[in-house]
């Protein structure tokens, strides 16, 4: 007969600062006028941590990432991040301000478009060294020599470091972009569609690149995609939207191997092996 | 011995939406108890939810009720209830899964898909690659491959990579489905003497063999799976028994009784 075992609770035992979440998502809502948006969105997000986010164009994810990254208001709801040395704050508490400071200290955010993301008439060197010049970094060789390194972390040849981005391809761009974002360490870094409109054999560079760097800076990602073959490559768990909600959520081979929601199971069943 | 692994009335059904919302039952009220240094081979026809099962202990799939109880740093801790940050923590430690199939990450090397999930759970980068370049070399995985990724690479190559991959970090509990499907006899042979290490080393096996040889060399017990409910009390032979039992099932017999098979994907 099975020996009964007793269950003490998942979270027995643990070092609980580990399972503090960095990001705390409560019932964010935002809608447009034509019903389309966000509806009462919550999720937590820990350090560490690559939080993907999958649904059709429409669902509402990217919404929800301008919101829950201060970048559009909401009609409800908060978004509380833990920030360092400071604690859990309510970001749509804070002052411009203060939310700017912080998405250049923290944070960083990768846009589909390396135009949005990526100053086109500025050096590559000069644009991985932005945001440590904004920082208060003043000392030009350092500058230089950090823009250098992270230009060889994501393979881009150091002769290019005085060109600027608009002589580089679709796939340089990006990875200058994600140079870019991460030479200051962030902790948490929003990506919207990052491998969009790029070709395959880039795609499975930038995969490589961003899973590498992942680990290597302990990077907390939250990312939205409808790309499912990259997201289970990346990401630890995955939220399903459709029409503004979460309707399926669970690790991300959970959610891939075995989902639960007809619209999840359609989604994984159109794809020839996600 | 010590439980390690252990399910109360554990049952799976799959709901198929874009099908007609056609509902499969695979198993109901499965009790199983692993305890170290055992190793117990999931029996039955093939459909009758062996992998379903496996998969369901490694919280891959989410059963409709029933727990998964597995001891992770001591604590007792039930799967199917625990957070997803916390799943992920004990299949970094505590439970291992070695999968027919390995799943080639592109421009990742042979090398760096091994050492993964030894990096992962915070093991010495140096001693990591020792541990993986020992495993290959067991394995027979060629040297001149280990700095290629494994796309590319033979069924029998990738599954040996997976092997090593499954096997890198010393899991107290290894879920192991048909590890030798694609291998050679010596291969075989290798993954016998891992899995006979494992034991010994206390762990808790639960695998898939369909291979004779390796079931005869490995389990200490077979467990019925089918569509029946089945008690921990029905598969308790001995080890002489599996044997005898597993040649009493005819091979036409097992291909005859295939059921519908989920098929979302």
């Amino acid at each position: 007969m099975p020996v009964e075992m007793e269950n003490r609770g998942p979270s027995a035992g643990n070092d609980q600062d580990f399972y503090r979440p960095l990001l705390e998502v409560n019932g964010v809502t935002r809608l447009y006028l034509n019903g389309l948006g966000c509806r009462d969105i919550s999720f937590v997000v820990h350090p560490g941590e690559v939080v993907g986010i999958v649904g059709e164009s429409g669902s509402g994810k990217s919404t929800l990432l301008s919101c829950i990254s201060g970048r559009a208001t909401i009609d409800k709801g908060s978004v509380i991040y833990d920030m360092e040395g400071v604690g859990p704050k309510n970001i749509f508490e804070m002052s411009e301000v203060e939310r700017e400071r912080l998405a250049l200290t923290e944070w960083g955010i990768i846009h589909q478009n390396p135009r949005d993301g990526v100053r086109m008439d500025v050096s590559a060197g000069g644009n991985i060294g932005e945001r440590q010049m904004s920082l208060g970094l003043r000392h030009y060789g350092k500058i230089r020599q950090q823009a250098g390194d992270w230009l060889e972390k994501v393979e881009i040849d150091l002769d290019r470091i005085d060109d600027t981005p608009k002589a580089f391809s679709g796939g340089m761009q990006q990875r200058l972009q994600i140079a870019r974002n991460l030479v200051t360490h962030p902790r948490l870094v929003f990506m919207d569609e990052p491998t969009g409109g790029l070709d395959i054999s880039v795609q499975a560079r930038i995969v490589d690149l961003l899973r590498a760097l992942v680990r290597e800076l302990g990077l907390a990602v939250i990312i939205v995609t409808h790309d499912l073959p990259m997201v289970r490559l990346l990401a630890d768990r995955l939220l399903v939207m459709q029409r503004g909600t979460i309707i399926e959520e669970g690790l991300t081979d959970q959610v891939l191997d075995d989902p639960h929601h007809p619209y999840t199971q359609l989604l994984v069943s159109s794809l020839p092996r996600a | 011995m010590t439980i390690r692994l252990s399910t109360r009335n554990l049952t799976k059904s799959f709901t198929l939406h874009t099908q007609g919302g056609a509902v499969i039952p695979v198993f109901k009220n499965i009790n199983l108890t692993v305890s170290g240094g055992e190793c117990v081979c999931l029996h039955g026809p093939s459909g009758a939810g062996k992998s379903t099962l496996l998969r369901s202990l490694y919280a891959n799939y989410k059963p409709d009720s029933g727990q998964v109880f597995v001891e992770h740093l001591g604590v007792v801790t039930d799967l199917t209830g625990a957070k997803p940050w916390h799943v992920k923590a004990i299949r970094q430690r505590t439970i291992g899964y070695v999968s027919q199939f390995l799943r080639a990450i592109p421009r990742v090397s042979c090398r760096d898909v091994v050492i993964e999930p030894a990096l992962a759970l915070g093991l010495d980068v140096e001693e990591a690659r020792e541990r993986a370049e020992t495993l290959l070399n067991r394995l027979r995985v060629p040297e001149r491959l280990w700095s290629l990724a494994p796309a590319t690479f033979s069924g029998g190559e990738q599954q040996r990579v997976n092997i090593a991959r499954g096997f890198i970090v010393d899991y107290p509990i290894l879920l192991l489905d048909e590890p030798t499907a694609s291998l050679d006899a010596a291969n075989r042979q290798t993954v016998i003497e891992l899995i006979n290490e494992a034991k010994a080393r206390d762990a808790a096996v639960v695998g898939i063999f369909h291979d004779e040889e390796v079931r005869d060399a490995v389990a200490d017990r077979l467990f019925a799976v089918g569509k029946v409910s089945v008690s921990d009390a029905l598969a308790e032979p001995t080890k002489r028994k599996v044997a005898v039992w597993c040649r009493t099932c005819p091979h036409a017999d097992l291909q005859s009784t295939t059921r519908p098979r989920r098929n979302i994907r």
